[in-house]
């Protein structure tokens, strides 16, 4: 199976570029900063990019049919707060995180009828879902009587998110490990994956060829949100706090990582090894402008900049091969 | 009453505008009953106050949805213009040394920038061919990165100079300045859309791109010049609201574009362009803003607000994909192709 | 020609690996109507695109009134007097004919609209075509035929000397055909050049000066419509002697019967009907080859469409004695109909998906172990395809999107072929291929009704039905006219006689 799995990454010009960016940034980023080349500095960048990696390997698969899910962040806000809201009035914590991940996956339902059955503009679509989540996360915080859940919540809460694997690995770094090789399989090995792909390089080809297009979407969309969900629960259960605002820009985040990696947006093309690399890239940058200093909103201007170059340089690659 | 009068009345009442006017009276009736806070001459006056920033951008809003173009960076563009005026007119530019500035430069200063997020949209959609909605989105993020960075993420409330509320707060002959601002932009704009080559080649790009550019119309230009419109009235916006509060905030905004958005949608400009009214917009953005202070007068939460938001805009795109379809099966069924 | 208006003289377009025009020569009158006809492939739409500026010629030369012509973009022909009425009509349905009719010739101040003198003297064309169109008309209350009105009106007053139609009765009744008729003659009487695109032979008949029929990239016929009547008589007889110059001399040599197993019916269709179709009813044989033929416009893709799924239809299909019930690709394909699509590129490959990729696209169980995708099964599965139809492409990896027409084509047939339907539906399966990879579909074709499955072809080449089919179904307009059994010595002439809709 290694085999079947290394070939694509061979015929793949994008992802040595990539690998090659990610070189030459801790090349730099180490002369630059002496704090930089630190096991701790390192741990922090994944436990960063974590909750990225998790989503947007889910969220590629949507965008390589070409389609895509901006409600990610406030599904994901929406599962961390229910799930402390739930936990903290008695409902056990494992429990509590199964009820979660279901309901996080009715937002993927809702996103994939509307996008997938109706054929509404996956754009405002997902717009519609992030707003009615988010607003639901709002509620469930006032519902407790705050703007965020920390206080009151039980004794164990945290140690789901801070549990450590072999104690030294964090449990989030696992998951992301599970979370990538997951959506390598899928993508690889299973229909859907194969069906995903068809849908993005051809729809109506892929409708001739009797795949049922609608059920592809929908699944996905699914999918999606039950990563974000998760995501949310794990990160609630990491922090030990909830809070309704939490999601906000995490649909930026994916999107860039998507792109970043490779992933065309009008679908077709794409894999979650780019989305790995795309969002160490972006870890590494984050990370680096911290080290040298640059204020937190400087870095969100950073953010939009670095969507538009991803998307400018995703579109001459494609130029320059046609 | 004569057949053609009747044939024009009929039409009116099975158009969505009429149907959206309806929604627009029994929002208000239903709120007039179950709240005894709400029917009243002030509310109606804080309603529209609450509208008008919805409205002014809607504007340009509308005429980028007809050309099937949307902007996502309004409300971004909106809180980086209100904190620059209110940072300029408090603190002019301390690194190059200037002092605090008047109202009437900061203004026009603040307009530039507003017009500036405008054109780098229409460079991106253009030339770049980007998607709209990537393009704007990017902006989105630029313009509230930059307007947070400006001030640190505070907001500037102290040290406002005299006359600064007075654009958004004063009265002429009783008629708040607000009022008549907005009055003139929106009756600008109507005679943009009915009478003007920029409002028929408009619709003409969202219809049928083709056809305008077989007309010789320079589409590329049109859709430039409408973000920079947009991108001008959002600067304008947000002078208002730093003006309206007296105090510059970067985190005002938020979620505005989507405000503006469903305005528009509500008001009958469909997502694939080609169509739209100013004045189904007003409608829209009247609706947005009872909604809002309805559920306030009867003290439903904001974020209920959001999720009745949520569940509008689904539905309007429904309404529209609805009608859409419908009018094709027509045309199909009229086809007489052998 | 002394009088000739538009020269075109050796006029040659190259496609990379194709040659639409094969060095075209002729001449087109001024103030004549001009009729264009020719098969698809024929290299009439690539003429008309190098005459009215979209496509650049490769090599030889047109004049316009003794000019040299040589157009660098639309906008360019439409400044030099050519203007085009596409079958896509190029008006804004949800502005007003006074809008449409001064779009982007504005006259305005401070960007506001002043009143157009020109819209007047427009107005007065349209009205000496239509009274009924009213100046504050919204565009999308007219009839397909009031806007082609409004399209005619703005070209001649932007003084065009040649206005090109193409196919404009497509979507006409017969009635506005009539009037768009009189409309034509009303131009050419005002001096107006017409180069006149039609499939309705009868047509051009009734409104043609001249007519040029072009055939695999030549001109191969170029006649005056009163010369050409004189000497058939009758119209249709005329129109015969029209389909004979489209399709050129049939060799009728290859043609081997299958053994067809007529016991077993796998299709019957009884009165099928919908907007393009009218009462078709056939049957189809196990092992058997169907043919069906019929010019541009005919009906055939139609007929795909319904048994295929996509498109609705009112009467009845039987498969495997099984009336059909449900509607939908995914039901035909389960009840063993599968089907090759007449537009490749859009609704038959994955461009940017590789041949292993492609093949097993509408039968991912081929390749599935234990519910997964197994390489090396998938391997052996493009592979086999890739020697048994020798699709020639550097491995099984290569993108589709860099093979060759024909192999790309070969690729559709396998993803089709590992369907293993019984019954496999193929419209214009050799399109756009070379002559070598036609052969080869051919006999791939054959072999498919030799291991006891059902084809039907549906072509607009005449030579390729007779060369395989053992019945032929002759359509014309939507309807059947004849389904013939196929011969050695078949009478082509009756053929061309039946789809030109004589009887």
């Amino acid at each position: 199976m290694l085999k079947e799995l290394k070939l694509p990454v061979l015929r793949n010009r994008q992802l040595p570029v990539l690998a090659g960016i990610i070189l030459i940034m801790i090349v730099v980023l180490s002369f630059m900063s002496p704090n930089f080349f630190k096991i701790q500095n390192f741990n922090n960048i994944l436990l960063k990019i974590g909750i990225f990696i998790i989503i947007a390997s889910a969220a590629n698969l949507i965008m390589i049919t070409g389609n895509l899910d901006l409600s990610v962040g406030a599904v994901f806000a929406f599962s961390g707060i229910l799930h402390a809201y739930m936990s903290k009035h008695g409902v056990p914590i494992a429990f509590s995180i199964g009820i979660t991940c279901l309901l996080a996956m009715c937002w993927g339902l809702l996103n994939g009828v509307l996008v997938g059955k109706l054929k509404i503009v996956p754009v405002i679509a997902t717009l519609g879902t992030l707003y009615i989540a988010e607003g639901i996360a709002f509620l469930i915080a006032r519902a407790d009587g705050g703007s965020n859940i920390m206080l009151g919540l039980p004794g164990n809460y945290t140690s789901f998110g801070r549990y450590m694997v072999f104690g030294k690995i964090p449990i989030i770094i696992v998951f992301v490990v599970i979370a990538f090789f997951l959506f390598l399989f899928i993508e690889r090995k299973t229909s859907l994956g194969r069906f995903s792909y068809a849908v993005g390089a051809n729809r109506s080809a892929a409708e001739l060829s009797g795949v049922n297009v609608t059920k592809i979407i929908m699944i996905l969309y699914v999918l999606c949100s039950l990563m974000a969900g998760f995501c949310g629960v794990l990160q609630s259960s990491r922090v030990g706090l909830a809070a309704p605002n939490v999601g906000r820009m995490l649909e930026l985040y994916v999107l860039i990582v998507c792109v970043m990696g490779g992933t065309r947006m009008a679908g077709g093309s794409g894999t979650v090894i780019g989305v790995l690399l795309g969002a160490i890239i972006i870890g590494l940058l984050e990370n680096g402008l911290n080290l040298l200093g640059v204020g937190h909103f400087a870095q969100e201007v950073g953010r939009g900049v670095v969507l538009i170059i991803a998307v400018m340089v995703q579109k001459n690659s494609r130029a320059v091969r046609s | 009453m004569s057949t053609s009068m009747k044939k024009n009345i009929k039409q009116f009442i099975t158009s969505p505008t009429f149907l959206l006017f309806l929604i627009f009276i029994a929002l208000n009736v239903y709120f007039s009953l179950a709240t005894n806070r709400f029917f009243r001459v002030n509310n109606y006056v804080n309603i529209i106050k609450q509208s008008t920033m919805i409205m002014i951008v809607g504007c340009g809003a509308t005429f980028l949805m007809m050309t099937e173009s949307l902007d996502l960076s309004v409300g971004s563009n909106l809180a980086l213009t209100n904190i620059v005026y209110t940072f300029l007119a408090v603190f002019g530019i301390p690194f190059l040394g200037i002092a605090p500035m008047p109202l009437l430069l900061a203004g026009g200063i603040v307009i530039l920038i507003g017009a500036a997020i405008g054109l780098i949209n229409g460079i991106l959609i253009t030339r770049f061919k980007f998607e709209p909605f990537i393009a704007t989105l990017a902006l989105l993020y630029i313009g509230r990165g930059l307007a947070l960075a400006t001030v640190d993420g505070q907001s500037i409330r102290t040290g406002i100079p005299d006359g600064f509320g007075s654009i958004g707060n004063d009265e002429l002959f009783g008629i708040p300045y607000l009022f008549i601002i907005v009055f003139f932009i929106v009756v600008s704009f109507m005679l943009l859309e009915r009478k003007s080559v920029l409002g028929k080649h408009a619709v003409a790009i969202g219809a049928n791109r083709n056809a305008a550019f077989f007309s010789g119309i320079n589409v590329d230009r049109v859709i430039m010049g409408l973000y920079i419109m947009t991108g001008v009235l959002a600067g304008l916006a947000g002078i208002l609201t730093a003006s309206r509060f007296q105090f510059g905030d970067p985190r005002t905004g938020v979620g505005f574009e989507f405000n503006v958005l469903i305005a528009v949608l509500l008001g009958g400009t469909p997502l694939s362009g080609g169509k739209g009214t100013i004045f189904g917009t007003m409608i829209g953005a009247l609706i947005v803003a009872v909604l809002g202070n309805g559920l306030n007068a009867m003290d439903v939460v904001r974020f209920w607000q959001t999720v009745f938001q949520g569940i509008i805009l689904i539905g309007a795109i429904i309404f529209h994909s609805q009608m859409k379809s419908r009018g094709r099966a027509k045309l199909l069924a009229a086809g007489t192709r052998g | 020609m002394e009088d000739a208006f538009i020269q075109v003289r050796d006029l040659v377009k190259e496609f990379p690996g194709v040659k639409a025009l094969k060095g075209v020569s002729f001449d087109i009158r001024k103030g004549s109507i001009h009729c264009v006809v020719g098969e698809n492939g024929a290299g009439k739409s690539t003429f008309i695109k190098i005459l009215t500026g979209a496509y650049t010629k490769s090599s030889g030369m047109i004049t316009l009134d003794g000019e040299v012509f040589e157009p660098k973009s639309i906008r360019d022909a439409m400044n030099r007097g050519i203007s085009v009425l596409y079958q896509e009509l190029n008006v804004v349905d949800d502005l007003t004919t006074e809008e449409n009719l001064s779009l982007g010739q504005e006259k305005s101040t401070l960007g506001f609209i002043r009143k157009n003198e020109n819209t007047q003297k427009v107005m007065e064309t349209i009205w000496g075509m239509d009274q009924t169109i009213k100046l504050h008309m919204p565009v999308y209350s007219l009839s397909v035929a009031q806007k082609q009105v409004i399209e005619i009106a703005k070209a001649i007053n932007s003084e065009c000397s040649v206005l090109v139609m193409d196919e404009p009765t497509a979507s006409l009744s017969e009635d506005e055909v009539r009037r768009l008729f009189i409309n034509i003659k009303k131009l050419k009487s005002k001096g107006i050049t017409i180069i006149f695109i039609s499939h309705k032979l009868s047509e051009i008949f009734e409104i043609g000066d001249y007519v040029t029929v072009f055939r695999d990239g030549h001109m191969v016929g170029d006649r005056e419509v009163r010369e050409l009547r004189a000497s058939c008589g009758s119209v249709p007889e005329s129109c015969v002697e029209l389909v004979r110059m489209m399709i050129g001399k049939v060799v009728q040599e290859e043609y081997v019967p299958s053994k067809v197993d007529y016991s077993k019916k796998v299709l019957e269709v009884r009165h099928l009907s919908n907007r393009r179709l009218s009462d078709i009813s056939f049957d189809l044989y196990r092992g058997e080859i169907l043919g069906f033929y019929g010019l541009v416009g005919a009906g055939k893709t139609e007929i795909g469409r319904v048994l295929f799924g996509i498109d609705p239809y009112d009467g009845e299909i039987w498969v495997n004695g099984d009336k059909q019930t449900k509607k939908g690709v995914r039901s035909a394909l389960k009840n063993g109909v599968a089907m090759i699509p007449e537009e490749r590129r859009s609704d038959g490959i994955f461009s940017m998906l590789s041949i292993r990729e492609n093949i097993p696209m509408m039968n991912i169980k081929t390749v599935l172990s234990k519910g997964l995708i197994s390489y090396p099964k998938e391997r052996k599965v493009a592979d086999r395809f890739i020697q048994k139809m020798s699709i020639a492409a550097r491995d099984r990896e290569q993108s589709v999107v860099f093979l060759s027409g024909g192999n790309q084509q070969k690729v559709v047939i396998a993803k089709c072929l590992n369907r293993e339907s019984d019954i496999i539906l193929m419209d214009e399966p050799t399109r756009g291929v070379d002559v070598g990879a036609k052969e080869e579909i051919h006999n791939i074709i054959r072999s498919l009704s030799k291991e006891g499955k059902s084809v039907i072809v549906f072509s607009s080449e005449l030579p390729e039905v007779i060369h395989l089919c053992d019945r032929i179904v002759l359509m014309h307009e939507g309807r059947i006219g004849e389904i013939m059994e196929n011969r050695k010595d078949i009478d082509s002439d009756h053929i061309m006689q039946v789809i030109a809709g004589g009887n």
